[in-house]
C-alpha cells in the first residue's frame, strides 16, 4: 500500500532507526537531491551495527535501490543496541553519509513464579505484616456508610 | 486484614471524529454506538450502585479525544438524533417482530433506548463528564487520562513531541475535571525508556504496563506483576495480571464467548432489506450495526433467540467465578509473597456493552461482590494501593505494549509504516517553529496552535491500528493525509508570512479540540508562562568580561547578560577591571562593576580577585542594593560566590564551562588538584548548575557526584552579527584553491595534528587545497614538525592568534572549517563557523557531537580517524551543493536553537524554577558548612 496525497519526501537527509520488537528494527531514510549526487554511481547501502557493552559488531550490509525508502532488519538479538549507517563503499572502505541514533531492541521477559514461603526471609514477612496494621485502608467506605 | 487487592481499570478512548461539514459521517457512529452501548450503561450502573450505597473502587481512564467529543455540542446534539432514529427503528421492530419469539427482545431494546435517552437528556443533561465527576466525588471512581490524541509513545520520536502528547492530555483532563490525575494510561500500554521521565515531570505517580513489560525489567521484579515497581524516574509501574485478563479477553475461554451471551455478529443492519433500514442508517450506502441483535451465541451454526434474563444469570455466575478466582489467587500470592498483592485487571471500556453486551452486568455484579471484603480481597485503585504499599524496587523497563506480539508490531508494519516519516518530520518542524517564534501573536499564533493540533491528530494510534486490522482503511488513511496536509499548509503560511485565514478558520472549526492549546508545548525550552514572570535582579560574577577576554567565557557572559537585559531583567556584572574602561559603566542595559586586582602569582591573583569582589558586594549591599539571585561562572569566582550565598542568602547558579580534569584528561599536578577541588566544592554548594552540553552534564555529574537533576543543560549561543553575518549569504564560492580553516588552541586535544595528516589525502583529490591553522598553544612546534613530515609546508599557514576582523575574513573565505577535537565541552568555534555559513567537519566527541547532526548539517568522524576526515572534506569541496545544503540547515539551527535571545529566555526559566523551589521550602536558610571551611 503506497501513499497518495502526501509528499514522497521532504528534500532532506534523514536516517531513522526504530525498534519494533525484540528481533525487528525498522529503518527509513531519505536523501536530499544534493546528497544523491554524492552517491550516484557509487556502491551504496545500509550497514547495521550492534553494541554490547563496548563491543561493536557489524551485523548486516544491505543494498536498497531507493533514495527514499525503508527496511526491516529481522532476526536480531533482544536487549541489544543497534545503529544504522547509510553510506558508500570505496573499495573496502565505507564512508558513512548518514548515521542513525542508537536504538535498543527490548529485552525478552523472564518467566516469573511466586517464591515459595520458605524462600522468603522471615524479616520481610514481619515488616510486611507490620505495614498492614491499622492502615485504615478504605477511607472511601466511611462517607458512604454515613449516609 | 487485606490478603490482596483487585484493581479494575477501564480505559475509555475513541479517536477524534467530528465532521461538521457533513450531516451524517459513518465514522461518527463510533462515538454514538459507544455512548449507547458502553458509556451510558456503565455510568448507569455506577450511579445505581452509589444510590444503593454499595461501596466500590474502580479506575477509569478517559482519553482527551473522548472528553473533547463528550463536551462538543454538535456531536452531543447528533447523538440525541441518533437515539431518536434508533427509537424509531425500535418502534418498527416491534411491529415487524410482533407474534414472533423476537418480540420480547424488540421491547427490551426499546425500553433500553428509552432509558438511555432519558439518562442522557434529562438525568445528566448531556453532561457525561459531569456524571463521571459526580462518581469521583462520591469516592467510587479514580479518574485518570492518557495522551492527548492517544499517540503511541514508542513511535513518537522527539522528547518534546512525547511531552506535548502527555502534557496536553493532562491539561485537557484538568480543564474538564478541575484537577490533575495521579495516574496515567499509556496509549496501548506502550512504554519505551524515557517516557517515565516525562511522566515524572508532570507529577504522575503511576502508569500501567502489559505483563511482560514488568517481567522483562532489569533487575527482575521480586513480586512479578503483583506489586508496583519504580522506574528510574521514580514513577510506579503496575503490570497487568495475565489470569484475570485471560478470563475476560480470551476469545476461546473468556466469559464473553458463553453460549447464552448475545451474538455480536448477527445484526439486523446486515440482514434486513435496505429500504427498511435506510432511514435509520448514518450513510446512504453502507450497512452497519444497528444494535438490534436477536440471537445468542448458541454454540452451533443455527442460532437461537437471545434471552436477556438467562444472559443476566450467566453474567452473575461469571462475576462470582471471577471474584472467587481472584480471592484464591490473592490468598495464594499473599502466602507466597508475604504481602498483599495487587491484581491489576485493565480492560478497554468499550469491551463492556459493545463487544461484550453483558459486560456491564458482569461488572455490576462483581462490584457488588467486592463490597464486604470478607474473603480478604478488596477492590482498590492503584493510588489506594500506593498509599499503603509504596514501591521500593527500582528497575529499568524496556519497550512493551499490550498490542499483538507485545511490542510495536501493530503500529509499525508495511500497512502503516509510511506514517512515521511524516509525523516525525512534523514533530521536528514544530519544535523548530517554537524556537523561531517563541512569542507569536495574532494570526501567526493561531496558525501555530492549529498546526500543533493537526500534528497531535496525525499521531493518533488509531489510524495505524485501523490500517493494520484492515477495517475502514480509507478513512484512516484520509485522516492521516488530511492532518499532514493541513499541518504543512499552515506551517508554510507561517514561514512565508502568508497565512490563509479562511483555511485556518476552516481547520479551527473542524478540528476544534483543545481550544486553549499553546503551540509552545512543543518547545524544547519554553515552559508555560515562562515569559510572564516578574523582573529579576541577577548578579553575575565572572573574571572575564569585555574588553578583558581570554577565552570563550567572557564572550559568553557578555552575550548572555545583554540578552537577559533585553528580556527586561535587571542585570549586574561584577568582574575584573582593565585600564581602558571605567570601574562602573552600563553596557546595553547591563550594569558592569569592575574591581582592581593585583597579585604576585596566579593563585594570589585569584584570591585577591575574590576578596575584591566580596568587598564590592558589601559596598553594594551598604548602598541598599539587593539581588534575587547570583550567577557565577567557573571555579575562579568560587570564594566570592560562596560568600554571597552564605552572607547575602542568594540562591547560587553556577555555569561550569569546562573542568580541569576534562581539559587535561586527568589531574596530574598540585595546581590541577587544587582547581579540581575548588570546582567540586563549588558544584556541591551551588543550588543549580548549568552546563553547555549533555556531555558536560555527564562529566560534571560523574566527577563531582552531583545529581543529574541539579544540572541544567543550556547550550552556548552565537550572534551571527558578531561575525559580520547579517543574513543568508551561503558558503564560499568554488575555488581552485579552496581554504580549509582550523580555529582553536594548538594543544593535542584539539586534534589539529589529525587535520595536518589528512591534508595530503585531501590534496590528492583537490590539489589546490590550503589549510590555515589559527590559534596559539604549546603544541605549535610539534604541529610544525608534523607539517614537515607530511610534506605540506607549502600549503599550511600558522596564523597565530587572530582578532575578530581576521576571523571574519577567514570564515568568509573558508570552503570548509574543521574542528577535529578529541575533547570538547561544547565547541563554540564550530557553532561560529556554522553561523558564518561555513560547512563543518568535526570530531564526534563531547559537545561537538551534540552540535552537529552527521550528514544533515555537517560531518562527524571518530576523533583521530584522519582518513575519514579527509574523505568528508573532499566531498564538501567537490560537492558545493551539498555544502550549501549543510550550511542552510546549520543556519536555521543557529537562528533557532542557538539564538542568544532564546537562550536567555531559557536561562530565565531556570532562574524562576530555582526561585520557585526556594519559595516552596519556605525561606530555608542557605547554609554552606563546607564553604566556611574553605574560607
Amino acid at each position: 500500500m503506497g501513499e497518495s496525497r502526501l509528499a514522497g519526501g521532504y528534500g532532506d537527509n534523514v536516517l531513522v532507526l526504530l525498534s519494533r520488537e525484540p528481533s525487528v528494527l525498522f529503518a527509513y531514510w531519505e536523501l536530499s537531491p544534493a546528497t544523491q549526487l554524492v552517491i550516484v554511481g557509487k556502491k551504496w547501502g545500509l550497514r547495521l551495527w550492534s553494541r554490547r557493552g563496548a563491543h561493536l559488531t557489524l551485523l548486516r550490509e544491505v543494498f536498497p535501490s531507493f533514495f527514499c525508502g525503508d527496511w526491516y532488519f529481522t532476526e536480531l538479538e533482544a536487549g541489544a543496541s543497534y545503529r544504522c549507517e547509510l553510506g558508500w563503499w570505496e573499495n573496502s572502505f565505507f564512508v558513512p553519509l548518514l548515521v542513525s541514533d542508537w536504538t535498543e531492541t527490548p529485552p525478552v521477559p523472564v518467566p516469573w513464579r511466586p517464591p515459595l514461603p520458605e524462600e522468603l526471609p522471615e524479616v520481610r514477612l514481619l515488616v510486611e505484616a507490620e505495614l498492614e496494621v491499622g492502615v485504615g485502608y478504605f477511607s472511601w467506605i466511611s462517607p458512604l456508610k454515613k449516609e | 486484614m487485606a490478603r490482596g487487592y483487585l484493581a479494575l481499570v477501564l480505559h475509555a478512548h475513541l479517536p477524534f471524529v467530528r465532521h461538521p461539514e457533513k450531516e451524517r459521517q459513518l465514522e461518527e457512529n463510533w462515538l454514538y454506538q459507544a455512548l449507547n452501548e458502553c458509556y451510558l450503561p456503565l455510568l448507569d450502573l455506577f450511579h445505581r450502585l452509589v444510590k444503593e450505597k454499595i461501596p466500590f473502587r474502580l479506575t477509569i481512564s478517559l482519553s482527551p479525544t473522548l472528553l473533547s467529543m463528550l463536551s462538543d455540542p454538535l456531536l452531543m446534539g447528533r447523538f440525541e438524533a441518533y437515539l431518536e432514529r434508533l427509537l424509531a427503528l425500535a418502534s418498527r421492530e416491534k411491529e415487524r417482530t410482533f407474534g414472533t419469539p423476537f418480540y420480547p427482545l424488540a421491547l427490551f431494546y426499546e425500553e433500553r433506548l428509552r432509558r438511555h435517552s432519558r439518562l442522557f437528556a434529562d438525568e445528566w443533561r448531556r453532561d457525561l463528564i459531569g456524571a463521571f465527576k459526580q462518581l469521583r466525588e462520591a469516592g467510587v471512581l479514580e479518574l485518570i487520562t492518557t495522551c492527548a490524541t492517544h499517540g503511541y509513545l514508542p513511535l513518537i520520536r522527539g522528547r518534546e513531541a512525547r511531552r506535548a502528547q502527555i502534557r496536553t492530555g493532562l491539561d485537557h483532563f484538568a480543564a474538564c475535571f478541575g484537577f490533575r490525575p495521579s495516574g496515567f494510561w499509556l496509549p496501548e500500554c506502550g512504554y519505551t525508556p524515557g517516557v517515565d521521565e516525562l511522566l515524572a515531570e508532570e507529577g504522575i505517580r503511576y502508569f500501567f504496563l502489559e505483563t511482560h513489560g514488568i517481567l522483562s525489567a532489569s533487575p527482575p521484579p521480586p513480586y512479578g506483576v503483583y506489586a508496583p515497581v519504580l522506574t528510574p524516574a521514580g514513577v510506579a509501574a503496575l503490570g497487568r495480571d495475565p489470569d484475570s485478563s485471560r478470563q475476560v479477553w480470551d476469545r476461546h475461554v473468556g466469559y464473553p464467548g458463553d453460549y447464552w451471551y448475545r451474538e455480536y455478529y448477527r445484526d439486523i443492519g446486515y440482514e434486513l432489506p435496505w429500504d427498511y433500514l435506510a432511514p435509520y442508517l448514518p450513510s446512504d450506502a453502507v450497512r452497519i450495526d444497528t444494535g438490534f441483535k436477536y440471537y445468542r451465541i448458541t454454540g452451533r451454526e443455527e442460532k437461537e433467540p437471545y434471552r436477556p434474563e438467562k444472559a443476566r444469570e450467566k453474567a452473575a455466575e461469571h462475576a462470582r467465578h471471577f471474584w472467587q478466582q481472584r480471592s484464591e489467587q490473592a490468598e495464594y500470592l499473599y502466602r507466597c509473597l508475604g504481602r498483599p498483592p495487587i491484581i491489576v485487571a485493565p480492560y478497554d471500556a468499550e469491551l463492556f456493552g459493545h463487544w461484550w453486551f453483558e459486560g456491564p452486568w458482569w461488572l455490576e455484579d462483581l462490584l457488588r461482590l467486592g463490597k464486604t471484603g470478607e474473603d480478604g480481597l478488596l477492590l482498590a485503585t492503584p493510588f489506594d494501593y500506593l498509599q499503603v504499599h509504596p514501591p521500593t524496587h527500582r528497575t529499568q523497563l524496556g519497550l512493551s505494549s499490550w498490542g499483538e506480539g507485545g511490542y510495536s508490531r501493530v503500529w509499525l508494519n508495511p500497512t502503516n509504516d509510511w506514517i512515521y516519516r511524516h509525523t516525525h518530520r512534523m514533530e521536528a518542524k514544530m519544535t523548530i517553529l517554537c524556537d523561531l517564534y517563541p512569542e507569536a501573536e495574532g494570526l501567526r499564533k493561531r496558525a501555530l496552535n492549529q498546526a500543533a493540533r493537526e500534528l497531535l491528530l496525525a499521531q493518533s494510534s488509531d489510524w495505524a491500528f485501523i490500517l493494520y486490522v484492515g477495517s475502514t482503511v480509507e478513512y484512516a488513511r484520509r485522516r492521516v493525509e488530511e492532518h499532514v496536509t493541513n499541518f504543512w499548509r499552515l506551517v508554510e503560511g507561517v514561514l512565508q508570512e502568508r497565512i490563509e485565514e479562511a483555511f485556518l478558520q476552516q481547520c479551527e472549526a473542524k478540528n476544534n479540540l483543545f481550544p486553549w492549546l499553546d503551540y509552545r508545548v512543543y518547545s524544547r525550552f519554553w515552559q508555560r508562562d515562562g515569559l510572564r514572570k516578574p523582573r529579576l535582579k541577577v548578579l553575575f560574577l565572572s573574571w572575564e568580561y569585555p574588553p578583558r577576554v581570554v577565552g570563550g567565557l567572557g564572550r559568553h557572559v557578555y552575550d548572555l547578560t545583554r540578552a537577559l537585559a533585553r528580556w527586561d531583567q535587571d542585570i549586574t556584572v561584577l568582574t575584573v577591571g582593565s585600564p581602558e574602561v571605567p570601574a562602573y559603566e552600563e553596557i546595553e542595559g547591563v550594569k558592569v562593576h569592575r574591581v582592581e586586582v593585583e597579585g604576585r602569582d596566579f593563585l594570589a591573583w585569584v584570591e585577591n580577585m575574590n576578596r575584591a569582589m566580596v568587598e564590592r558586594m558589601e559596598q553594594l549591599k551598604n548602598q541598599g542594593e539587593s539581588f534575587d539571585l547570583l550567577h557565577g561562572h567557573d571555579w575562579m569566582i568560587a570564594e566570592a560566590a560562596l560568600w554571597a550565598r552564605s552572607e547575602l542568602g542568594l540562591p547560587l547558579v553556577v555555569t561550569i564551562h569546562a573542568t580541569e580534569y576534562g581539559r587535561h584528561g586527568g589531574i596530574y599536578t598540585p595546581l590541577q588538584a587544587f582547581i579540581h577541588e575548588r570546582e567540586g566544592h563549588l558544584a556541591q554548594a551551588a543550588d543549580l548548575i548549568v552546563c553547555c552540553s549533555e556531555y558536560m552534564r555527564r562529566e560534571v555529574s560523574g566527577l563531582f557526584g552531583v545529581k543529574r537533576d541539579k544540572i541544567k543543560v543550556i547550550p552556548n549561543g552565537v550572534d551571527p552579527k558578531t561575525l559580520g553575518v547579517e543574513g543568508w549569504r551561503g558558503p564560499a564560492p568554488p575555488s581552485p584553491k579552496p581554504l580549509i580553516v582550523f580555529l582553536g588552541r594548538l594543544v593535542p586535544e584539539k586534534g589539529a595534528q589529525d587535520l595536518v595528516k589528512a591534508l595530503p589525502l585531501i590534496r590528492k583529490k583537490i590539489p589546490g587545497a590550503r589549510l590555515v591553522l589559527c590559534g596559539r598553544g604549546y603544541y605549535e612546534e610539534e604541529l610544525r614538525r608534523c607539517v614537515q613530515r607530511e610534506g605540506v609546508e607549502d600549503c599550511v599557514t600558522f596564523a597565530g592568534f587572530v582578532d575578530g576582523r581576521t576571523r571574519e575574513a577567514l570564515l568568509r573565505e573558508a570552503a570548509v572549517a574543521v574542528f577535529p577535537s578529541h575533547y570538547e565541552p561544547f565547541g563554540i568555534v564550530a557553532l561560529e563557523a556554522m553561523a558564518a555559513q561555513v560547512p563543518v567537519v568535526v570530531g564526534d566527541t563531547g559537545g561537538l557531537a551534540e552540535l552537529v547532526e552527521h550528514g544533515v548539517d555537517g560531518f562527524k568522524f571518530p576523533p583521530g580517524d584522519y582518513r575519514l576526515l579527509a574523505r568528508y572534506v573532499v566531498e564538501l569541496l567537490r560537492h558545493r551543493s551539498l555544502a550549501e545544503e549543510f550550511c542552510r540547515r546549520a543556519w536555521l539551527k543557529v537562528r533557532s536553537r542557538y539564538c542568544w535571545r532564546h537562550l536567555a529566555g531559557v536561562t530565565l526559566e531556570v532562574y524562576n524554577e530555582l526561585l520557585a523551589r526556594k519559595r516552596e521550602v519556605g525561606g530555608e536558610k542557605i547554609a554552606t558548612p563546607s564553604g566556611d571551611r574553605q574560607r
